[in-house]
């Protein structure tokens, strides 16, 4: 199925561990993914998923930071103890918002909550 | 032929506004436009939404829309395409958008962002897909382009993509926006040649062009050290690109447009006399 192909591919794509955890999505798959479909994402190179993962992340941060004036300032005042936030954040909230002012809610009510 | 037009992006950004003042005034012929960068979370309107409506009306220079977020090869999620198909007719009414394009990607699945198009399978249940997005979103503006994508993996040979952008524009039954940029970085992550790329694709289907530039990845990124080309609309345009522009040119019969891009937080008054001497050199192009 087209949908699991891509949801599959947006969860390793948010990982810090995006081959690794590709190939668990794929094995856990069963026969939501079809042979070719599974033929695909296994053949995807380790280097350039990594990359991609590494600019999926940072967009996800960038359009957190563009959501909320006060978050930038924080983010920028201590670059070190922010990102390490966020990391928390990525990993545990799903990537679900579209518009920078819903990331940086649900990042305030993560950090609020922890 | 009539010769195709020169056109900019207009982004909501104040400070790149500002440095392209007098460049939107004095050689923009039409305006690209992305409605999402323009909207709220509820996709409506924001602030910006009247400044960019503003600059049109003023100008009265034509409009086109490059959307970013319908996600045309995401199946299903009906509900999401309609709310979204919704804010687009909206936009259609202020704009009057004379063509409009999407990446030929998916930026959603399952409830789930991925923060940039992502690339698609070249299946029939991709082309199947995509076609009936692009159906329903030429309901609203009924000349519609895709534009390749910039891709950091591949998800079949990377050398039969011109073929499947042939297919997809065909079960589609719409233009292709050709993104120079995209096609070369592909050609650089995935060894292929940009010549032989541009020979496999049929030209009839651009509607659009864009041109850009882009930045490498850091090879600290990667135990390998392997350095990838990134499309991040953030440097000068390369030469293999304006190279590419001339060859293609006299070729694409269906041509109306070709847009320089650049990034908002990267043009100010520092770089903007190098942003300028672009758009110079991409009206000698058209010319």
């Amino acid at each position: 199925m087209l949908i699991e192909f891509e949801r599959i591919l947006v969860l390793a794509l948010h990982d810090e561990r995006p081959a690794e955890r590709l190939a668990e999505l794929v094995a856990a798959a069963g026969a939501r993914l079809d042979a070719d479909e599974r033929a695909r994402l296994s053949a995807i190179g380790a280097d350039g998923l990594r990359v991609a993962s590494l600019v999926v992340r940072k967009l996800r941060l960038e359009r957190l930071l563009a959501g909320d004036a006060d978050l930038r300032a924080r983010c920028e005042a201590d670059p070190a103890a922010f990102t390490e936030s966020f990391r928390r954040y990525a990993a545990s909230v799903p990537p679900t918002f579209d518009f920078p002012a819903e990331e940086a809610r649900a990042f305030r009510a993560f950090v609020g909550a922890g | 032929m009539t010769r195709p037009l020169l056109g900019l992006t207009l982004l909501p950004h104040r400070e790149h506004l500002a440095a392209m003042a007098r460049v939107i005034e004095d050689d923009a012929e039409f305006f690209e436009i992305t409605p999402e960068t323009l909207w709220d979370e509820h996709l409506e309107p924001s602030a910006a939404h009247a400044t960019i409506l503003d600059i049109v009306e003023r100008s009265g220079r034509p409009v086109v829309g490059h959307g970013i977020n319908l996600s045309p090869g995401t199946p299903g999620e009906d509900a999401r395409a309609d709310r979204h198909l919704s804010a687009i007719t909206r936009e259609h009414a202020a704009f009057g958008f004379r063509w409009y394009s999407e990446h030929l990607g998916f930026t959603t699945a399952g409830g789930l962002v991925a923060a940039l198009p992502l690339p698609l399978p070249p299946t029939e249940e991709t082309l199947r897909t995509v076609a009936d997005r692009v159906a329903s979103l030429a309901r609203i503006v009924p000349d519609v382009a895709l534009e390749n994508q910039a891709a950091l993996v591949a998800l079949g040979d990377p050398s039969k993509e011109p073929a499947f952008l042939n297919d997809v524009c065909a079960a589609a039954r719409c233009g292709l926006l050709l993104d120079l940029h995209n096609a070369y970085t592909n050609c650089r992550n995935f060894g292929l040649q940009l010549d032989d790329w541009l020979a496999a694709l049929d030209l009839s289907r651009v509607m659009e062009i864009h041109v850009s530039g882009g930045s490498e990845s850091n090879p600290a990124w990667l135990a390998s050290r392997r350095v990838f080309r990134l499309d991040s609309h953030d440097g000068d345009v390369p030469a293999e690109v304006w190279r590419a522009l001339d060859s293609v040119l006299p070729r694409c019969a269906n041509l109306r447009g070709v847009v320089l891009e650049r990034n908002e937080a990267t043009i100010d008054d520092s770089n903007i006399a190098a942003f300028e001497s672009e758009v110079r050199h991409l009206r000698a192009a058209l010319c």
